[in-house]
């Protein structure tokens, strides 16, 4: 299993890392919507999973979802959004734009350890 | 101090003391603020836009930091790059805001969300003009000291 993060804080990031090989998945990273994208394009959409943060410089997280959504490769990615977004009309919005789960940070370890495996049909920990 | 700010203060106090505890396990206390932060060093701030424009910044010193960001990603406080702890205190103003968002729905302080930024630098002090409605509160614990600042504008 091969998961992609994106979010601007590096610290996020590391804290997802640590979930990933506690699950002993693959993580991949970027710090931003271009990033991203350019990461898709190198692992050729192979990626099961994107952990995807909202308020982000350049591209947020709300456009980038509508981007790989539209795309004929990148759309069958099941997209969580983690983010500190946390009022109904958001996530309505998100869901709208074809999220799969919405988490809200804070988080604890084990919260995101559970959400990465309900996305994945993986069940519980 | 304004009925406004104080709703706003309880909102965003309730939002630290759950997101510190949340992502480190850290119990803090509001305490008080004559009993001082020390020598704050790096400050995560956020503007918050809406019918009233907010600053948000939360600031700690060195030894917080390195306990804070420690036990929020699991690393030994002595492998983390101050690039680490700027950044993590920075996602902790970003997490509070969000926090509290939902909670001021509706109020004169409704607001929507930016990137944070940070502040760094030694005896960090955010002064407002005088006419900035602005709230302190401090928090902590046997370890940690964290100074919670709004500003209205």
């Amino acid at each position: 299993m091969r998961m992609l993060s994106v979010d601007d804080s590096a610290v996020i990031r590391k804290i997802i890392r640590g979930a990933a090989e506690v699950l002993e998945f693959e993580m991949v990273e970027a710090e931003d919507g271009y990033e991203a994208l350019k990461v898709l394009d190198e692992y050729q959409g192979d990626v099961d999973l994107i952990l995807l943060d909202w308020n982000m410089p350049g591209i947020n997280g709300l456009e980038l979802l509508k981007e790989l959504k539209s795309s004929e490769t990148y759309s069958r990615i099941p997209v969580m959004m983690v983010t500190t977004e946390s009022r109904k009309d958001n996530i309505i919005e998100a869901v709208k734009a074809g999220v799969a789960h919405y988490m809200i940070k804070p988080f604890t370890m084990e919260e995101i350890m559970k959400k990465i495996l309900e996305c994945l049909g993986r069940g519980s920990l | 101090m304004g009925q406004g700010m104080e709703l706003l203060g309880k909102r965003l106090g309730a939002a630290l003391q759950n997101t510190i505890q949340t992502m480190t396990g850290f119990c803090v206390e509001q305490a008080d603020p004559a009993n001082g932060p020390g020598d704050l060093q790096i400050a995560g701030a956020m503007v918050l836009s809406g019918r009233k424009n907010l600053l948000l910044a939360i600031s700690v010193d060195q030894k917080t930091a390195q306990l804070l960001i420690s036990y929020m990603t699991g690393t030994d406080f002595r492998d983390l790059k101050q690039e680490e702890l700027q950044d993590g205190i920075t996602e902790f103003a970003n997490m509070v805001a969000g926090s509290a968002k939902e909670a001021l729905l509706d109020t004169e302080y409704e607001y929507h969300l930016s990137v944070p930024f940070t502040i760094i630098g030694e005896h960090i002090r955010i002064i407002a003009k005088k006419k900035t409605e602005k709230l302190d509160l401090f928090f902590n614990n046997d370890e940690v000291n964290i100074l919670l600042q709004m500003f209205s504008f």
